[in-house]
């Protein structure tokens, strides 16, 4: 007999040779505190979980609000358009400038006439 | 199937009575399977239950009630697979299991025939282990799922989530690689009784 056979029984022989291992009294007991002690711990992780995404979304809000409360005219000033703040800074623009050059051609148009 | 689709879909559910009458039912063949597969049998019932902690864990992740004996072969594979890694790792001295095999030879003396079976299927139990002790705990799984609890290809495709091909091919090596050592045993022995 060849030795792939031979092996081929043996392994059937083995399956019958195993002994059929009966549960003790205690399995359903013990699976069931493996169960609890397992289904604690994930509770426990979760909960933990849980905490620290709170923690985290509390954090992100304050942090919003503050930067909302430090940042308003700037963030104002962001949301106008170039032209817009051109066309506004305007008027100091000609506090600065507009009143002195208009003074100045107002001379030399009297100048000009003399 | 072993139970009704709809017990498993209401263990599924959080049903722990239900969960209760799975285990009920599987349990005499799950601990068949991990007995054959560990060869320890004082380890069994501590494999068993961590393989039902696992489905207890994992029912919500079941596709359907109709792939769970696949899905628990694979839970038990892997239990099996862990307990092998870690028996390794601790190097545990098979002291326990020659004082027993020693215990029932004593008694094997006394000459009757029921202790003469008892001493021949611990020998071919210590025979086979010795063997598949040879080869890695992936071809000893494997082959004992095929040819020992007698799964068919198409379990076992379910159970390693390979194809067929692939599945044949490693059948076949493992297949080689048991033989080889079945080969060596056997000439190791011939050559202690020349």
């Amino acid at each position: 007999m060849s030795d792939e056979r031979n092996l081929e029984r043996l392994l059937e022989r083995y399956s019958q040779a195993c002994p059929e291992v009966q549960a003790g009294a205690n399995f359903m007991p013990g699976l069931w505190q493996r169960i609890d002690a397992k289904r604690g711990f994930s509770f426990k992780l979760a909960s933990y979980a849980r905490i620290l995404a709170l923690t985290a979304a509390s954090l992100c809000l304050a942090a919003g609000l503050f930067e909302l409360s430090s940042y308003g005219p700037a963030r104002q000033l962001a949301s106008n358009r170039f032209v817009e703040i051109l066309d506004d800074d305007n008027d100091s623009e000609a506090l600065i400038y507009g009143l002195p050059a208009a003074a100045e051609q107002q001379n030399e148009t009297s100048g000009g006439s003399k | 199937m072993l139970v009704d689709f709809s017990l498993i879909e209401k263990a599924r559910g959080g049903d722990s009575a239900a969960f209760n009458q799975v285990v009920t039912a599987y349990r005499k063949r799950i601990m068949g399977t991990i007995s054959r597969l560990i060869g320890r049998p004082e380890d069994v019932e501590d494999v068993a239950q961590e393989v039902f902690v696992r489905l207890f864990f994992s029912l919500e992740q079941l596709r359907s009630a109709e792939v769970f004996e696949p899905w628990m072969y694979r839970l038990t594979v892997n239990a099996a697979y862990d307990y092998l890694r870690k028996r390794k790792r601790r190097q545990e001295s098979r002291m326990a299991d020659l004082a027993d095999q020693q215990v029932i030879m004593a008694d094997a003396q006394a000459g009757s025939r029921v202790e003469a079976d008892r001493v021949e299927a611990a020998e071919i139990r210590e025979f086979v282990q010795s063997l598949l002790s040879e080869v890695s705990e992936e071809d000893r799984i494997l082959l004992m799922m095929k040819e020992v609890e007698g799964l068919s290809l198409k379990e076992l495709e379910q159970v390693y989530n390979v194809n067929e091909n692939a599945l044949k091919v490693r059948l076949y090596r493992a297949r080689q690689r048991v033989l080889k050592a079945y080969e060596r045993s056997k000439s190791s022995t011939q050559g202690t009784a020349s």
